[in-house]
């Protein structure tokens, strides 16, 4: 379980991390979202061990990652530039790996090799950015973490080889158990893939929550209503086109719906809401909305 | 695996030497060149394979190691300055200290190593050829080594300071001259607004290990047998500075220890910075302010007054260029610390600080606060002098003598308001120049150094109540020529190296000859020694006046001589005036007769 507790973290007066809280469960997907500098990169930078917190805990199985072989050993790491020696290929990349990481199963790097149609042997910096991500995976996954730490992981690779990425990591999360924390800005493809969303926003974590119980305590409806609706309905955004007006309500689905039906609205119907939209409305109430400004 | 030592891992060590194999493969080839194929191919006659092995390990080896050590540096430590590679490489299941470690030792292997196969193949062409330098060998290889452990352990050391790449090899370079060349700088400036600080005077050469090795690290050259006209001498040569090696070597681990402790605490969100180390932010801005107000300062000065010397006697303009040097240096250094050329708010008030401290320096050094001018030994307290003036140098143990240079001493300290005012005057283009330097050797061990630049003119000389005729008297006198050449006077015919005569006669037929042995001893006692007790040769020339130009013989006698305890040859040249008899009979005697100018006016 990786948990994070009231964590700060300050760069020349900036505070990136501001009480930061986190918690992720043993074998979650957890999607860590938020707007540019929010602090997501800098979390992750603190649970693989580069950064030390100001204050606060960072701890990965109840033992702190700073300076800790043990549990850094268990950790694997994709960051959004891929990192790799000058001139070194796939293969020598490989080799270093196995020094360095006990896990890493030369068999499992054999058999990826037949999923990642990549020559081991080709220098690195021959490689386009998709490729590289996919090396990255596939040396990652070879070092047979208990937790893989994945910043901006897909972006770049084509839509065959996002799917073949997320198909091994769900193999690996249900046969294995492994945890994995991935901060990405597609919420439609972390909506597929994650069952734990954490939203940031300043430093702070806004809302963290399984996925289902974050869309069950958000209702989107489209009504008629000629009658003013009951004032303790919690309206986070308003929208109209004619007579139909879309609401964004924070509440469970029947007690909204219960609400809704005491104004005796013309019509009136709830539809599902997606991790997008939620994170928009979400982060709309703290200032971060889409602003409409017109340009001369 | 990680390796079971905490303080190593090998994979990483592996890959630094496969990564940087280019390295030390170059090293390895330039040091096979120099003393491997040397002992194959070398047949130099005057100076043997040993000489050669160990001015390779000194001369040549501190240069190459202090470029490699930098080199292996910058490659060992690259992954610091790029956050794309800091971010992999610190979340890797490495601590900090097997981290550190590892590279640092892998870098001092990088030269081990090399000098390893070096020694081994030297051993092995000593077997073969029968050059008889093992010992030699092992010189060379410890010199390197401990040379490369000081130079690479500094290097890593700047390396933990900053956090760009651009900067470490720039650090490394500025600071390991910045002794010699701050020193050097500082003295020019305090010699132009103190009376009597000496500009030429470096003592801190030490600190700048590359310039000390390279100046004072010399192989010493033993003479066994002396060479004669007939036989060549036996020469051993011999490297003493061990005890300076040591000492870099262990300053060099201290270093290296630092730098592990700076590594333990790096922010590795400093990549990039400039100076990765956040409390060593202000002392940079501070000591980079200060370097670019003396180097920038001085350099304005130079060129804006029009002189490199006496810029002291233009106090409030030189001033003017140390606070521009320093408001360069000080908002430099804050827009390389905040990587901004906006830095003009809120910065003020520190180059303010500077300002005041650097003008409250200069009031004190302009006016004598700390009486450093007015300071002249007393006599009880001195065990000697040094008195270097022209080509003369001599340590001066007599009583009478030490008196009477006190004596002018402080009369040329009283001097001092005419003495400044005839160099802000001199625009006399047949003045002459004058570099007097006193060392006072105290009998408490210290020493009192001084330095005097002093104009010469026509009207001072003479004049003979002036500072400079009075120095003249006391110098130029029999007795004090005498004292000075003492030990050319007390060689024997064996320990002159060569007496030369050169020189042109009345019919314009130059001669020149090599004495041998005992005549050069005979000219030496019968010629010029009683000539320099009756005052007609041997003067230091002070002012050239029309009638020295008139007593002066167109020839010169050279002596190369060496006595009991010098290591080195020295060398005095004498200048025959028509008056030196005895030194004008004995040339004749041998059959050279030089001219005098008049010879020349009457054709």
């Amino acid at each position: 379980m990786i948990e994070v507790n009231n964590v700060v973290k300050t760069f020349d007066g900036f505070r990136a991390l501001d009480g930061l809280n986190l918690s992720v469960p043993n074998g979650a997907i957890y999607g860590l979202v938020g707007p540019n500098g929010a602090g997501k990169s800098t979390i992750i930078r603190h649970l693989t061990g580069v950064y030390r917190q100001d204050s606060g805990d960072v701890l990965v199985g109840g033992q702190p990652v700073y300076e800790n072989v043990e549990i850094k050993s268990r950790i694997a790491y994709i960051p959004d530039e891929i990192f790799h020696f000058p001139s070194a290929s796939i293969r020598d990349m490989m080799k270093f790996y196995r020094g360095v990481y006990p896990q890493f199963s030369e068999k499992i790097y054999h058999e990826l090799g037949e999923v990642f149609d990549l020559d081991d042997t080709m220098p690195m910096r021959r490689l386009s950015k998709g490729m590289l991500k996919q090396a990255a995976f596939w040396l990652a996954l070879s070092c047979r973490p208990d937790i893989l730490i994945l910043d901006e992981p897909v972006d770049g690779l084509d839509p065959v080889m996002r799917r073949q990425i997320w198909a091994l990591l769900m193999d690996d999360v249900s046969q294995r158990g492994v945890t994995v924390l991935v901060s990405s800005h597609n919420l439609r493809e972390l909506e597929d893939v994650c069952d734990h969303v954490g939203i940031m926003f300043n430093g702070k974590m806004m809302i963290q929550r399984s996925l289902s119980d974050l869309q069950d305590n958000i209702v989107k409806v489209q009504l008629v209503c000629d009658t003013p609706l009951p004032a303790s309905l919690n309206v986070l955004h308003t929208s109209s086109s004619g007579r139909v007006q879309t609401l964004i309500i924070r509440g469970q689905q029947a007690e909204v719906t219960q609400l809704i039906a005491s104004a005796k609205p013309l019509f009136f119907d709830t539809v599902p809401l997606s991790l997008e939209e939620i994170f928009i409305y979400e982060l709309g109430g703290v200032d971060y909305a889409v602003k409409n400004v017109i340009l001369s | 695996m990680p390796s079971k030592m905490s303080f190593f891992h090998s994979a990483l060590s592996k890959k630094s030497f496969t990564r940087f194999s280019l390295l030390w493969i170059a090293y390895t080839v330039v040091w096979f060149f120099v003393v491997p194929v040397q002992m194959l191919t070398y047949h130099d006659e005057y100076f043997s394979m040993s000489y050669h092995i160990l001015t390779s390990g000194i001369e040549f080896g501190s240069i190459i190691n202090f470029i490699y050590a930098i080199c292996v540096s910058m490659a060992l430590y690259s992954y610091l300055f790029s956050t794309r590679s800091i971010y992999t490489i610190a979340a890797l299941p490495i601590q900090r200290k097997t981290m550190y470690c590892t590279h640092y030792f892998s870098g001092i292997l990088f030269c081990v190593l090399p000098m390893t196969f070096i020694l081994a193949s030297g051993f092995l062409i000593n077997l073969a050829l029968g050059h008889q330098v093992s010992l030699e060998l092992l010189c060379l290889f410890a010199m390197s080594v401990l040379e490369f452990l000081f130079f690479f352990s500094f290097a890593t050391f700047c390396a933990m300071l900053t956090g760009h790449i651009v900067m470490l090899p720039a650090l490394y370079v500025i600071l390991n001259f910045t002794v010699v060349v701050m020193e050097s700088i500082i003295r020019t400036i305090l010699s132009s607004f103190v009376f009597g600080m000496g500009a030429n005077t470096v003592t801190l050469e030490a600190f700048s290990p590359l310039v000390y090795l390279l100046t004072h690290c010399q192989t010493e050259t033993i003479c066994t047998v002396t060479p004669t006209f007939d036989t060549a001498g036996v020469y051993e040569y011999q490297f003493h500075h061990w005890n300076y090696l040591l000492i870099l070597a262990a300053v060099g681990i201290l270093f290296a220890a630092i730098g592990f402790f700076l590594y333990k605490k790096r922010r590795m969100e400093a990549a990039g910075d400039v100076i990765a180390v956040k409390a060593l932010r202000p002392v940079f801005k501070y000591c980079f302010t200060i370097g670019c107000s003396c180097v920038i300062g001085l350099l304005i000065a130079q060129i804006l007054l029009n002189r490199s010397v006496e810029l002291g006697i233009y106090p409030v303009q030189v001033t003017i260029c140390l606070l521009l040097g320093g408001f360069i240096g000080y908002f430099g250094a804050e827009m390389l610390l905040q990587k901004t050329l906006r830095v003009w708010k809120g910065h003020w008030l520190g180059f303010g600080v500077f300002s005041l401290c650097l003008l409250c320096f200069i009031f004190s050094m302009e006016w004598d606060i700390f009486g450093y001018e007015r300071y002249v030994p007393e006599r009880e307290n001195i065990q000697s002098v040094t008195l270097s003036c022209s080509n003369s140098e001599a340590t001066i143990e007599n009583e009478n003598y030490i008196s009477d240079i006190v004596m002018w001493h402080q009369a040329l300290v009283t001097d001092k308001a005419h003495q400044e005012a005839m160099t802000k005057a001199d625009t006399d283009v047949y003045s002459w120049i004058l570099n007097i330097n006193l060392v006072y050797h105290l009998e408490n061990g210290k020493s009192v150094p001084r330095e005097y630049r002093l104009v010469v003119n026509e009207e001072e000389w003479n004049n003979e109540n002036s500072i400079i005729h009075q120095f003249d008297s006391f110098f130029n006198s029999p007795e004090f020529l005498l004292l000075i050449n003492e030990d050319l006077f007390s060689c024997g015919p064996a320990q002159l190296e060569y007496v030369y005569i050169s020189g042109v006669d009345a019919q314009e037929n130059s001669f020149d000859q090599q004495l041998t042995q005992e005549e050069g001893y005979a000219l030496l006692q019968q010629g010029i020694y009683p000539d320099m007790q009756a005052g007609t040769i041997g003067k230091e020339e002070f002012y050239y006046s029309e009638d020295d130009e008139e007593n002066s013989c167109y020839a010169t006698i050279q002596f190369s001589y060496r006595t009991g305890g010098q290591n080195r040859y020295r060398y005095k040249t004498f200048t025959p005036t028509i008056d030196s008899q005895n030194t004008l009979a004995y040339l004749e005697s041998l059959g050279f007769i030089p001219a005098v100018s008049s010879d020349f006016e009457e054709t």
